[in-house]
């Protein structure tokens, strides 16, 4: 159980503080509701680069590691398609210098060109370095394209293309964050050895006088339905050939998202489960298979993913699966094998929250997503789920017409 | 009205009161290592066991032993290890360093009783049956086959074999032949020589107030490892390469893995905390020099950086990049000027202060809980060294460190002159 309290400033901006006094740290935390999913799709990679360059200077202060390096700080950020979120931790004596350097930073950054260029380059080499120069780094490229036609969805955070990045100008970059950036669109989480009192004092003193802005009024696109199945193939010098599939499935807030992810438990979470019992020890088909969700909050998809053995065709090998999840649908999942993933999911939800950073980042989570209740109710929720709800959305899911596949062929392996 | 410009006050880095955890012996010898946890209802044990690739006749071994001991024990079928695990919602994980190799057991304190029994259970009479053995075997090939065409693996397999030699464990690079070493037998007597009492230590962090971790502690004392037949370490001789430069072209890459770097001195030795802040000015950090000038100023990189690493019988020095293609060499020349730097100019006051609070602040969070403490632990443990007197003097040297002792150091013992470079790519 994850105790908190929260507080609003009047210009919007959220706070929730979770006391931890085991710890001589505090972890702050600032999540801003922004991903690659608000972008240009003429314009992609930009909420990702922005986050790089959030590290290159803000109104007032010119440095944003050497002050933190000074108090013992560490930090990072990551971007998703859904959030950009940025974390500090740091002694707890020395919390102040947190609030000064996220505010200002929320307050207006230095826009420096010279930082612009620079990141520029780095994230180009954060772009070959993961999806180029690495066997199977750019099946995420080629998998979003083909289930997304329409949704912003269909490009990786990363961005659809090298020259995204490289033709992103100071315009853009300022226009980004007049639009997105604003303590109106985002949430402040405190994990760590602090007290309410002082909390608030702080953030009454360097976050009030932000004003609040007017945020992009998100319109997304809404993805048709698929209404045949789709597939690609490619052909690529790797040791083997790898079977990806996607199928659509419903959004983070639907009540059916946790069924959906207990599926992909039943089907390859721990060495027992199925995909690895049958396809991998008993037939023999691939070295390697998961089955996994994408978590995003909008509509996201579900994947099966895995890496052939030699002298598996892919066509003996799609079969396999699809027998798999044929026999989900056909209600073959046992009560006592639906409780084994609720307990699986039990025990990393609770060794997943035992740090204060990622308490706080967890909190910042759900309560973006809505309902911040959720970092504490969400393991009764996939409690609840029935084999019912498991039969009916297995059934939905699993679809022929919904699922969009890419096959992946190695050169070698023909 | 508000100063923006202004950092706020702040204090710098407070020392820490380390106390050593505690550590009780199993009846067999075994050394049990007890970290407390407070709140949480878990369990985490690790079972460590001087059982490395160094150990092995044939490297490859090693690991794929410790991988086969949950295929099968001699009361439970791999199926039925892997499926009440499962049900527990206990999650095991097996590590491996060239010298020892790890098991480590995640589960919720309700089950943790259980789950140890099945646990210790293959670890002390495992059977690694034909048929698994057969699906691991094959599935290591196909996993090692995509490695290999990884720039990032390849130049590291190549680093450590320049450095170290192909007689030497350290250098040895693993074939596609060497896989027909993987035999029961050899994991058998691989098993039997080595997952010993003398040879392991126990680590777990729980609740130790808690009844039932008390129950549990009872039971994992009664833990009947066999006794050793040896426990002399092997000697191997290292052999460094004659060529400093290796350039293996890669088609198609749009990048170039860079690895430079030296043997050094391990843990054991008295010069290696100080060299630990030379170290981190070089590459240790986000705000290190390197980051700052082939990152930061120039845009060659994703990501750079340095690190000396311990190992039992040696240590080595290495910087490590993927850095652009058409850019590796103007990468080079910045590396190599970031080194020739830290030898002939003193560090400015400003930038060790940095350094010092950078690092004696991750050392209070290596300290921060049972889980991270375990570690720091195992450390001292596996080097033979005094946990509280150990950590104490590497905060005080820390702490202590003078810009003129850091120029030596890199005089000693990072001259660009003696590096060794891989390029892969």
């Amino acid at each position: 159980m994850i105790q908190f309290e929260t507080f609003e400033l009047e210009n919007g901006l959220r706070f929730y503080v979770n006391i931890d006094k085991t710890t001589p740290f505090v972890a702050v935390n600032t999540l801003y509701n922004v991903g690659s999913k608000d972008e240009d799709p003429n314009k992609t990679g930009f909420a990702h680069l922005f986050e790089h360059l959030m590290f290159g200077g803000s109104k007032n202060i010119p440095d944003y590691d050497t002050p933190l390096q000074k108090v013992g700080g560490d930090n990072n950020a990551f971007t998703t398609t859904d959030i950009t979120n940025y974390y500090v931790t740091l002694p707890h004596y020395n919390l102040e210098t947190a609030f000064w350097l996220e505010s200002d930073r929320m307050l207006e950054l230095a826009f420096s060109t010279k930082s612009l260029e620079t990141q520029r380059n780095v994230v180009c080499e954060e772009f070959k370095q993961r999806y180029l120069n690495k066997p199977y780094g750019d099946l995420m490229l080629l998998a979003r394209p083909l289930a997304y036609k329409v949704h912003p969805y269909q490009w990786p955070t990363i961005g659809k293309e090298l020259s995204h990045i490289e033709n992103a100008t100071m315009d853009d970059v300022k226009s980004f964050f007049f639009s997105h950036y604003a303590p109106n669109n985002a949430i402040v989480s405190i994990s760590g050895n602090v007290d309410m009192k002082t909390v608030k004092e702080l953030a009454k003193k360097w976050y009030a006088d932000i004003p609040r802005r007017d945020v992009a009024v998100r319109n997304l696109p809404q993805e048709p339905i698929q209404t045949e199945k789709r597939s690609l193939t490619v052909e690529r010098n790797v040791p083997a050939s790898n079977l990806y599939m996607s199928f659509h499935m419903c959004g983070q807030r639907d009540a059916d998202y946790y069924a959906t992810d207990l599926i992909s438990d039943i089907l390859s979470n721990g060495k027992s489960t199925r995909l690895n019992q049958s396809l991998v020890e008993q037939q023999k088909l691939f070295s390697s298979i998961d089955a996994y969700i994408s978590g995003e909050i909008e509509p996201g998809t579900f994947m099966v993913s895995g890496k052939l053995n030699p002298f598996v065709s892919m066509d003996e090998a799609e079969k396999a699966v699809k027998i798999e999840l044929q026999k989900i649908i056909d209600g073959t999942v046992s009560e006592y094998e639906l409780q084994k993933v609720k307990n699986r999911y039990e025990s990393a939800a609770v060794f997943g929250e035992i740090d204060i950073l990622s308490k706080a980042r967890a909190i910042a989570y759900y309560a973006n997503l809505g309902d911040v209740t959720l970092v504490n109710t969400r393991l009764d929720e996939y409690g609840n789920v029935s084999l019912k709800d498991i039969q009916r959305v297995a059934k939905q899911l699993f679809a022929d017409t919904n699922c969009s596949t890419v096959y992946y062929m190695s050169q070698n392996q023909k | 009205m508000l100063q923006r410009n202004i950092q706020p006050e702040f204090k710098s880095m407070q020392p820490l009161n380390l106390t050593a955890p505690q550590c009780c012996k199993a009846e067999c010898g075994t050394s049990i290592h007890l970290l407390p946890i407070q709140d949480q209802e878990v369990v985490k044990i690790d079972f460590v066991f001087n059982a490395g690739e160094y150990f092995a006749e044939h490297p490859i071994i090693a690991l794929s032993t410790l991988k086969m001991l949950q295929e099968g024990s001699t009361s439970k079928t791999s199926e039925e290890i892997a499926e009440r695990l499962d049900f527990l919602g206990a999650y095991l994980f097996c590590s491996m360093t060239k010298d020892y190799s790890t098991i480590t057991l995640c589960c919720m304190e309700k089950h943790a009783k259980e789950a140890y029994d099945i646990v210790s259970d293959f670890i002390l009479h495992p059977t690694f049956p034909e048929d698994k053995l057969a699906i691991h075997k094959s599935n290591r090939l196909e996993q090692f086959k995509i490695d290999s065409e990884r720039v990032e693996i390849k130049a590291q397999r190549l680093f450590t074999n320049t450095l170290f030699g192909s007689q030497h464990p350290y250098g040895k690079i693993l074939e596609q032949s060497d896989f027909e070493y993987i035999t029961r037998k050899n994991l058998i007597a691989f098993h039997k020589q080595n997952f010993t009492a003398e040879k392991t230590n126990i680590f777990i962090c729980a609740n130790l107030q808690s009844c039932i971790v008390q129950d549990l502690l009872a039971i994992i004392k009664q833990i009947q490892l066999p006794k050793s037949e040896t426990i002399q370490v092997p000697q191997y001789k290292i052999v460094t390469n004659d060529s400093r430069s290796l350039r293996v072209p890669k088609e198609n890459a749009v990048q170039t893995a860079l690895k430079i770097g030296k043997v050094m001195v391990n843990r054991n030795h008295p010069d290696f905390i100080k060299l630990q802040v030379v170290n981190t000015i070089l590459g240790g950090y986000f705000g290190s020099r390197l980051m700052t000038s082939v990152r930061e100023e120039k845009g060659y990189t994703y990501g750079i950086g340095s690190a000396i690493i311990s190992m039992k019988e040696s240590g080595y020095f290495i910087i490590s990049s993927q850095v652009g293609k058409d850019v590796h060499e103007k990468a080079l020349e910045a590396i190599f000027a970031e080194l020739q730097r830290l030898r002939t100019e003193l560090v400015p006051e400003e930038e060790l202060n940095i350094v010092k609070t950078y690092m004696l602040s991750s050392f209070a969070r290596s300290f921060d809980g049972a889980m991270a403490t375990s570690e720091m632990l195992l450390d001292t443990v596996l080097y033979g060294l005094d946990f509280t007197e150990y950590y104490n003097q590497m905060w005080n040297l820390t702490n202590s460190t003078q810009a003129k002792e850091i120029q030596e150091l890199a005089n000693t013992y990072l001259h660009e002159n003696s590096m060794y470079e891989i390029a892969v790519g």
